[in-house]
């Protein structure tokens, strides 16, 4: 398997569309409501800095990874706190991918199922994504990046459908005065943003699979990339404030959903029904990416990597389905939202920054 | 083979089981009417769905139908529509909210919200007043095999298109009750015999009915001070002063470009003071010039005519508007967004209508003829 995945390396242009779609999926028809309960019309401001700080994260993660070039994190993270804290690590990191999978697909699931089907049995929508979702994450890191270089078409329509309906009426006055929120609150409203910006640290496992000429080129495609979602994000911002000042931000939660439901075409009716369908594709990505990932960091639990993938991403995949089941419960999915937040300001900024950390003062007592 | 067969197979899985809404069971409504009903106050809404019949024989013939619902309240009234006989009606698409007047002053909006929610239900779509009973006024029409619902439609869009009169969508309506400096101006239609005409605009403040309204000479004076106006509206009307042999003069222009801008003056006591500049470039067809070559100073002449006059009638609307406390013009936005300071001395509702609000007009006739 090892081997095998070596030989099929990926290109830094798949990579940049890997983490592209990895990073966008659910939050975006949210987006700025989270990011506006302090900040409120400087939501972009926060949503701005977010971007920085994914963009810190990023760097720690080149750093990390520049040091075991050939291995991914899983391999070497023994290298870096010892036998036991690693396969203990590797087991959590594999529990917050899985669970970030199982996520995306229920918060969409819970989308789909208010906005377009609302018949259809919730088992249903969840066992459809998850076996198409389980299905492509079974096969191989260069066929994910191949199926994921393709959805990038896809984006691209759904950005061009955002930016029609989100022209026409609204007042550029929205913004204005910039900053009154003061930095304290447009910090604060920054930690939900990255949240939506979690997805570059699949860097942890690919970079020993990428083709590269100079390392550096790794980091500048991370963060051609990341400054890509930034824009993307930043632009969802604005066109919603645009579109709707301060106070009527307070009680519509899905801002992006009215927006699109704005947009008057005599050809294509409900465009919000036509979108949340291709962006279908989009939440796929999070969802496979991360189940692979998951598989992938479970396999290095044991001391002995366990070399059936297939197996253990349909395993992952009957546990998700098995408690995606209670998802229809909104209650359920608001707790377990404010959960998932947590752990991945714990396991995408924090985790790595503290191996990073380790990696560099074992490398110093061991120089020294 | 394998192949095709599973493909076959799995194009029975595409079409859908649960969530299939097939189009005969759908209802495209050209207009929901609102309206509260005289006697129990109950709320009563009617649906105009048009269906083409005898489409056998070319394009067929367009058949309205009023499907009507009550209830104490609009959630109630849209609920019983799942025990009517084409039941459960499945509204979509809906083309205008039409509602009377005594339910555009009396039914909260914010009641309204749950269409904001509700999917397939149409939130873009323009909000009218009409005069009188909407109930009645949808029961003669609908009898009549006339494509009026289509014509209305079709009215309704123009009003904005041409830009008389900027449309109001459902979920701006809804939307601005929670946003003090959102106010709106509805426009009003009433029947004039077997027509349907712009009567007006209403005042809503904050999602409320103020009750003061527009009239028509009115709203294309707000439309001059936002600066919207433009597109094929005529503007005709005669001015104050006498031609050379006694004559009024009459005067019709349409507007090729008009820009308005507010300027606000902080005061360091007081209120701060509101300047609304507008700078219309015209096309006039009618100036009371009998030979039809505009010459120079005649033009320049009439131009600052014009734009006293002008100037004069916006005075008239801007005071309609304080005395409403209703700000479409967007005053309190600009202060808001530019003088933050002075935004906050200020009690906004308390000070709109005490504050001095001055048009300035400056005309520009584009086609004179001559030196």
């Amino acid at each position: 398997m090892d081997q095998m995945i070596h030989l099929e390396k990926i290109s830094l242009n798949q990579l940049v569309c890997l983490v592209i779609l990895t990073q966008v999926g659910v939050h975006v028809l949210k987006m700025p409501y989270d990011e506006s309960r302090n900040a409120g019309y400087d939501s972009w401001l926060s949503i701005l800095i977010g971007g920085l700080i994914a963009q810190a994260a990023i760097w720690i993660i080149y750093e990390l990874g520049k040091r075991y070039p050939d291995r991914s994190l899983p391999q070497y993270i023994s290298a870096i706190v010892g036998r036991p804290l690693g396969f203990i690590l590797n087991f959590l990191i594999a529990a917050f991918f899985v669970e970030s999978s199982l996520m995306v697909v229920v918060s969409y699931t819970d989308v789909i199922n208010r906005w377009v089907l609302f018949r259809t049995p919730w088992i249903v929508l969840i066992g459809v994504s998850f076996i198409i979702i389980a299905y492509i994450s079974s096969s191989t890191l260069r066929s994910i990046a191949t199926i994921t270089q393709t959805l990038m078409l896809m984006f691209l329509i759904c950005f061009a459908i955002i930016f029609i309906s989100g022209m026409g009426k609204g007042d550029w006055r929205h913004f204005l005065p910039v900053g009154t929120h003061g930095i304290g609150a447009i910090l604060k409203d920054s930690f939900p943003a990255i949240w939506a910006y979690s997805g570059y640290e699949l860097l942890l496992f690919v970079f020993p699979f990428l083709k590269y000429h100079k390392k550096k080129d790794i980091l500048i495609a991370m963060s051609v990339a990341n400054a890509f979602t930034t824009l993307f994000y930043v632009s969802i911002a604005v066109i919603v404030t645009y579109n709707f000042s301060e106070s009527q931000l307070k009680s519509i939660p899905e801002p992006m959903i009215f927006i699109l439901r704005k947009f008057n075409w005599p050809v294509v009716q409900s465009l919000d029904i036509l979108f949340m369908t291709i962006w279908v594709s989009m939440v796929a990505v999070t969802g496979y990416v991360y189940l692979y990932l998951s598989a992938r960091f479970l396999a290095f639990v044991g001391s002995k990597e366990i070399r059936n993938h297939t197996l253990l991403v349909w395993i992952l995949t009957i546990v998700c389905f098995v408690v995606g089941l209670w998802g229809s419960d909104r209650q359920w999915l608001l707790r377990f939202t404010s959960y998932h937040d947590k752990a991945t300001g714990i396991f995408t900024v924090i985790v790595p920054t503290l191996l990073f950390l380790t990696a560099l003062v074992r490398r110093k007592a061991a120089g020294g | 083979m394998k192949k095709a067969v599973i493909v076959i197979l799995l194009m029975l899985l595409l079409t859908g089981c649960w969530d299939r809404l097939p189009l005969r069971n759908l209802n495209l409504v050209d207009i929901a009417g609102l309206d509260v009903d005289e006697k129990s106050g109950d709320v009563v809404l009617d649906y105009v769905v048009t269906k083409l019949t005898g489409t056998g024989q070319g394009e067929g013939e367009p058949h309205s139908k009023t499907t009507e619902l009550r209830g104490p309240s609009l959630v109630e009234a849209v609920g019983q529509g799942a025990f009517i006989e084409q039941g459960p009606f499945i509204a979509i698409n809906t083309g205008i909210y039409l509602m009377s007047e005594k339910f555009a002053s009396h039914y909260p909006f914010r009641e309204l919200a749950f269409l904001l929610k509700a999917p397939y239900t149409s939130i873009n779509t323009p909000v009218i007043v009409l005069e009188g009973s909407v109930s009645k006024f949808l029961k003669s029409k609908s009898d009549t095999n006339k494509p009026f619902a289509k014509n209305l439609k079709n009215f309704v869009l123009l009003l904005n298109t041409n830009g008389i009169i900027p449309n109001v969508s459902m979920m701006q309506l809804i939307l601005s009750h929670v946003e003090p400096l959102e106010d709106l101006a509805i426009p009003v239609l009433k029947q004039s015999d077997s027509e349907m005409e712009l009567d007006g605009a209403l005042l809503f403040r904050q999602g409320k009915n103020s009750g003061a309204k527009l009239s028509r000479e009115q709203i294309g004076m707000w439309m001059f001070l936002s600066g919207k106006a433009k597109g094929w509206q005529k503007f005709t009307g005669h001015l104050p002063i006498k031609d050379d042999s006694g004559n009024d003069i009459d005067y019709g222009f349409s507007v090729r470009k008009g820009d308005s801008k507010i300027i606000i003056h902080p005061e360091s006591s007081g209120l701060p003071k509101v300047n609304i500049e507008v700078k219309l470039k015209i096309n006039v067809f009618e100036i009371g010039e009998e030979v039809h070559i505009l010459k120079s100073d005649y033009v320049n002449r009439m131009e600052s005519e014009l734009s006293s006059h002008l100037q004069k009638k916006a005075v008239d609307t801007i005071k309609t508007l304080q005395k409403a406390n209703c700000d479409i013009l967007g005053i309190g936005k600009q202060i808001k967004a530019f003088h933050p300071d002075t935004w906050k001395s200020l009690d906004w509702r308390q000070d709109f209508p005490r504050m001095s609000i001055e048009p300035k007009f400056d005309v520009q006739i584009l086609n004179a003829d001559t030196k």
